[in-house]
């Protein structure tokens, strides 16, 4: 047993000398040694300097494992993690730890020192019994399928294509483009992806078709394809660029809904043929009020309408949201046309009588008088609603919708358009609504994603994934619910559940659902959360 | 007597909240308690009952450090924490030790003030509580 701990080096830094400060680094390393650590001190200021302190350290003592000890958080885990790798040794074996710790957490009972030293046998404890993590070859299919031919599809095709992948794109309709289609101004710039799109031999696209069912895992799904013909085929990521819908908020307008007044996309047709009429209202933020791309499609339109026609433009809104790209000076040019917008607060009236639409609201700078607009069109901001597919598609895919029944991405602060099942993206309107540029940025975002994920072709990936018990998995199906990352699947053959290494994210729900504890993840097992738990840990000291 | 009394306490910190709050606080340098220790989890759904009842038997007290509802990066594996919480109180209070023992904490990625003040205000509540009955002898 000593044999063993003799193993564990303990390498204390402190470069700036700022540990010693506040306790004497010279007193911990007695203390070590008389618990049989080996232990040593560097001061090197420099990475590569710290390295050679290492490695020397740990060829010195024939270290297996060792505890890193600074006195900051933001230690360089990577310098140690490359030179035990160098060694031939195990780097899931290295525990770091911030002493700045010790300083915090002491008192009256326990000294800095002691705390210091307890934290690091600790530290010590966890790494001990710490076993090589095996490693699994995977081929990553570089084949990439993508769901939906408006705009962000087109973009992601095009750009995992320019990167050298294959491409599949599916499209449920018969048309490429989807809702921008519409849009006065951008139909060459559409015509033109379109083109370049066709033209690219390494893009396939399948219209009148839909996904119907999907295997695998990232890097080798399986997936059919329904539409005039059928397919399955395997490919390394699916990329879900589907569209919302977008929709008049006609529950909203209650029963004054008729051909005075209609929504922002039928307008938008209206403008194209040129049946605009002299007298026109918006009026927007009726739901939905943290909608961007209403505000923007309200100040194109009614600049549109104002120079183009020469209409009366009058926009009533709750908020507008200029916060998109040039957002501030688009309202600025509607402004200087002659665009006149006021802000309300209670939802307005809206009558229509005669052909005319009567809309009066209560301006908060003006509350006590009511203010009264007439106009030959009243046009309603529309909100964004799923699309009816979303859900299967969610479920065939094992992926969460969000509240309002849109694609809910893993985490918004990493890449926002990567989703909770690892391979599966989502680009564009089936996660939020959102404008053209922040669009294709986040089109191309995805697409260099993909590449580097799948350029290699394979990947040797560290088993630190959870891992089923088989002859104890009594084949209940909580792990695979409760599995935010649908890694966990039947294995009907052995009668067991299944991690898929590559799906899991090593979060430990399922580990800690499991009824019979069948399930351990390999860095977080049960015995060494409890062995930190014990108080009286041979050694300890405080 | 009681003045003098410590609180021992177990704070299971997630890695994406709670660690990073303490990292922060650590790194700031305030003083949140004298007798914690923290224990690193990958998400705080990770955290079994018998660890949370196994650190009450060894402390005072037990605080776990979780990411705000909505922002679970795993989804929902703060719910499950939360669900395993409120079962453990429940099992304290028939077995008559306070449940105040056991708090549950929501926190953002990178906020060690508040890391600090809660295991601060935690730490003062035990100190009123006293030492805790349930907790192993010798
Ligand atoms: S929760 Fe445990 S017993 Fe149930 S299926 Fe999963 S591994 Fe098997
Ligand atoms: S550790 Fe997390 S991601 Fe991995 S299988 Fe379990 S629940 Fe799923």
């Amino acid at each position: 047993m000593k044999d063993k701990i003799s193993k564990i080096g303990i390498f204390i830094y402190d470069p700036e000398g700022n540990l010693g400060k506040f306790l004497s680094v010279e007193a911990i390393c007695s203390k070590l040694s008389g618990l049989h650590f080996a232990s040593t001190v560097s001061s090197s200021v420099r990475d590569e300097g710290l390295r050679d302190d290492f490695e020397e350290f740990v060829k010195k003592n024939k270290l297996s494992a060792a505890v890193i000890a600074g006195y900051s958080s933001r230690s360089n885990e990577k310098i140690f993690k490359n030179s035990f790798k160098k060694a031939g040794l195990n780097p899931y074996a290295l525990a770091f730890i911030n002493l700045g710790e010790a300083i915090v957490i002491c008192g009256k009972k326990v000294k800095i020192l002691d705390r210091a030293v307890q934290l690091i046998v600790r530290a010590a404890r966890w790494i001990e019994n710490q076993g090589p993590i095996e490693t699994q070859k995977i081929l990553l299919n570089r084949k990439v399928l993508v769901l939906g031919g408006g705009i962000a599809g087109i973009e992601t095709a095009l750009t995992l294509a320019g990167g050298g992948l294959d491409v599949v794109l599916v499209e449920g309709g018969q048309d490429l483009g989807g809702e921008i289609a519409a849009i006065e101004g951008l139909q060459d710039f559409l015509g033109d992806k379109i083109r370049a799109l066709k033209k690219e031999e390494k893009i396939k696209i399948i219209s009148s078709s839909r996904l119907a069912n999907t295997g695998g895992h990232a890097g080798g799904f399986i997936v059919k394809i329904e539409g005039k013909d059928e397919s399955v085929l395997e490919v390394g990521a699916i990329v879900v660029a589907v569209g919302y819908e977008s929709i008049v908020p006609i529950e909203e307008l209650g029963e004054n809904f008729n051909s005075r007044v209609i929504g922002q996309r039928d307008f938008e047709k209206r403008l194209s043929s040129n049946d605009v009429p002299g007298r026109i209202c918006f009026l927007t933020d009726l739901v939905d009020e943290d909608l961007k791309v209403q505000t923007q499609a309200l100040l194109r339109q009614a600049l549109a309408v104002k120079k183009e026609f020469d209409s009366d433009v009058i926009c009533l809104c709750k908020d507008l949201k200029v916060s998109f790209d040039g957002g501030e000076e688009l309202y600025k040019r509607a402004r200087e046309a002659g665009v006149l917008f006021f802000k309300y607060v209670e939802k307005p009236g809206i009558k229509v009588l005669n052909n005319v639409v009567e809309v009066s609201l209560i301006n908060e700078d003006y509350p006590h008088e009511e203010m009264v607009f007439e106009a030959d069109l009243l046009v309603v901001g529309e909100k964004a609603a799923p699309r009816k597919g979303f859900e299967e598609l969610a479920k065939l895919l094992s992926v969460n919708l969000d509240s309002n029944g849109f694609f809910q991405e893993d985490n918004v602060k990493i890449l926002p358009t990567k989703s909770s099942k690892r391979g599966v993206f989502f680009v564009g309107g089936c996660r939020l609504p959102q404008n053209i540029n922040e669009t294709l940025t986040e089109a191309r975002a995805t697409a260099q994603e993909i590449l580097s994920f799948l350029s290699k072709g394979e990947i040797e990936l560290d088993l630190t994934s959870a891992k089923i018990n088989s002859d104890r998995c009594v084949l209940c199906l909580t792990c695979v619910r409760t599995c935010p990352h649908g890694a966990i699947v039947v294995d009907q053959k052995e009668e067991t559940a299944k991690v898929i290494p590559i799906s899991c994210q090593s979060c430990g729900i399922c580990a800690s659902e499991c009824p019979v504890m069948a399930i351990e993840l390999p860095l977080y097992t049960n015995a060494k959360v409890m062995g930190q738990l014990v108080n009286s840990m041979a050694g300890e000291v405080g | 007597m009681k003045g003098d009394f410590e609180p021992k306490i177990t704070a299971f910190c997630c890695e994406h909240s709670g660690l990073l709050s303490a990292n922060m606080a650590v790194e700031s340098r305030f003083v949140f308690s004298n007798d914690v220790q923290m224990i690193r989890v990958p998400c705080s759904g990770k955290i079994e009952a018998i660890h949370i009842m196994k650190a009450l038997e060894e402390g005072d007290g037990v605080a776990v450090f979780a990411c705000h509802k909505e922002a679970c990066q795993f989804l929902r594996g703060n719910l499950r924490a939360e669900a395993r919480v409120s079962s453990i109180k429940e099992i304290l209070k028939e077995i008559g030790v306070e449940e105040e023992r056991v708090q549950m904490y929501y926190l953002a990625p990178s906020n060690g003030i508040k890391f600090a003040q809660l295991l601060r205000v935690f730490y003062e509540n035990l100190k009123k509580l006293g030492p805790n009955v349930g907790r192993k002898v010798g």
